[in-house]
């Protein structure tokens, strides 16, 4: 799992364990990222030796760098958009309390000394009062010609830019947050999706409540009953011998059901392992065009295939290797028009996952043009 | 003395308050980083940008723009109703329909054609931050 994704795990799920659970608040509240940038805009820094951490080419500015920090221990910066049109120089600076130090950023693909798209690295944490600084040095190709160190559109000194961060940082943005204020039991998801009879998984949701009796239902029917929750957020259960396939599991109180279910897969441990995609063909098709997934383990009958723009259930492979289906993802065909409404061609990576009795495949993606 | 100086650096702040509440632009126009993560509700395939207004439920929902070109998606790529979504989001992006009707033509329109011709534009149904960066579940 990438480290962008694991902090933004912990940035996210761990508000969420902490609603309706508020004896375990204060032991949690350390080990929380939290966003702890400070400069938003392009124009704070446009005044001084440094550029402002945004993108100066785009209509709307974002961010190209954001910090985030775990209480006064550590913080993390994340540099780029991720676009292979954004390199960023593999060394930056950081600065706590008047030195400056050298850091290394690092990324999934290099060129020279460049990180492509996307580069992270940790920093020195800083204190309650104290103000961390972070330089990055980001090229752009903006119409075919690299723009690189800018600190403004113009970009004719180059200049390293700069985000600033401190534990009061960070204004996180005009989100709504809301929580299960009534109390509704309501099922988010299952720690794992693909188990065997036996196995423990952990269900996270809302209004489970301490103390509260809550039953377990698999295609609705009963499994496990009168379960109590440890923390009002997560629910602890082990997999019942049930036939393997696809179960739709629920949980309810003694007053009402959760309106969403999750999936569980039961697996069979004498499966031959988990389906593997080994190739998508063609690389590139339009919607409606014949698609083939190559691969292994999958099942005759009963397999999902999970697209990055729609689920096909109950699909079937006769020779178990390979699925072949027209590929529909929307309801009607999609269409992509200019501001002027003119019809234009788009191209989107759709990745594609195969899960089954035997497991949770890789994924895997090909273009669609739209 | 004291107190009339206190009054009037409060009413002096109040001024700039006051003032900044009309020359700073609202939040939603700003590029500020915000995390996003909830349940996918509903989708709109837009349709003049290569993007998809999504609506998430709470903890932390709104409306975003998930435009495929311009985020980095981690597993299990699943952002539509009803997986649950983990990411970052900032800037701001409206969502366009194409919609037609016919233009009504002009009365000394010398053309027989009974037949109006149709005009398409473009029409805001919706907006939102930018999704930067995500992850999905799988179900």
């Amino acid at each position: 799992m990438s480290k962008y994704f694991k902090v933004l795990f912990l940035l996210l799920a761990c508000p969420l364990c902490l609603m309706g659970a508020g004896e375990v608040k204060a032991a949690s509240e350390t080990d929380m990222y939290t966003v702890c940038h400070t400069i938003t805009s392009k124009n704070t820094l446009a005044s001084s030796d440094y550029g402002s951490p945004v993108d100066l080419f785009s209509t709307t500015n974002e961010l190209l760098m954001l910090v985030t920090c775990k209480g006064e221990g550590s913080a993390t910066a994340y540099i780029g958009n991720g676009l292979s049109t954004q390199y960023i120089y593999k060394y930056g600076y950081e600065r706590v309390d008047g030195k400056w130090q050298k850091i290394t950023f690092s990324g999934e693909k290099t060129v020279g000394p460049w990180i492509v798209g996307a580069a992270t690295t940790d920093l020195v944490g800083v204190k309650s009062g104290e103000k961390g600084k972070v330089l990055a040095y980001i090229c752009q190709k903006i119409d075919g010609r690299w723009k690189c160190g800018c600190g403004d559109e113009v970009c004719s000194t180059p200049k390293w830019q700069r985000q600033e961060y401190s534990l009061e940082g960070g204004d996180m943005g005009e989100i709504s947050s809301s929580g299960n204020i009534d109390g509704k039991i309501d099922l988010h998801y299952a720690s794992s999706n693909y188990a065997f009879p036996g196995d423990k998984v952990t269900l996270t949701g809302e209004g489970f409540g301490t103390g509260k009796k809550i039953d377990v239902l698999w295609n609705s029917e009963l499994m496990e009953s009168e379960l109590v929750s440890s923390n009002g957020t997560e629910l602890s259960i082990t997999v019942p011998g049930l036939t393997p396939g696809k179960y739709q599991v629920n949980v309810r109180d003694e007053d009402t059901e959760s309106e969403y279910d999750t999936v569980i897969w039961i697996g069979d441990k004498n499966g031959p392992g988990a389906p593997t995609i080994t190739s998508i063909t063609p690389e590139m098709i339009e919607q409606g065009d014949e698609i083939t997934i190559t691969g292994t383990n999958f099942t005759s009958t009963e397999n999902d295939i999970i697209t990055s723009q729609t689920e096909f259930n109950h699909m079937k492979s006769n020779d178990e290797k390979t699925f072949v289906f027209d590929y529909e993802p929307f309801e009607k065909k999609l269409v992509r028009a200019n501001l002027d409404a003119k019809i234009v061609t788009t191209q989107e990576e759709v990745w594609i996952t195969v899960v089954n009795v035997n497991g949770i495949s890789n994924a895997k993606s090909f273009i669609l043009e739209i | 003395m004291i107190n009339q100086l206190k009054n009037t650096v409060f009413s002096m702040c109040i001024a700039v308050v006051a003032l900044s509440g009309v020359l700073v632009p609202t939040p939603s126009s700003e590029a500020q980083a915000a995390l996003m993560g909830g349940r996918a509700l509903n989708i709109i395939y837009c349709e003049c940008e290569p993007c998809n207004l999504i609506t998430l439920g709470g903890p932390r929902g709104g409306d975003f723009m998930y435009c495929p070109a311009m985020y980095r998606m981690y597993e299990h790529y699943r952002p539509y109703p009803t997986a649950w979504q983990l990411g970052v989001a900032w800037g701001y992006k409206e969502c366009h329909l194409i919609i037609c009707g016919q233009d009504g033509g002009s009365s000394d329109d010398d053309d027989d054609d009974d037949d109006d011709d149709e005009v398409c534009s473009c029409e805001v149904v919706g907006a939102g931050p930018i999704v930067d960066f995500f992850g999905t579940s799988l179900y």
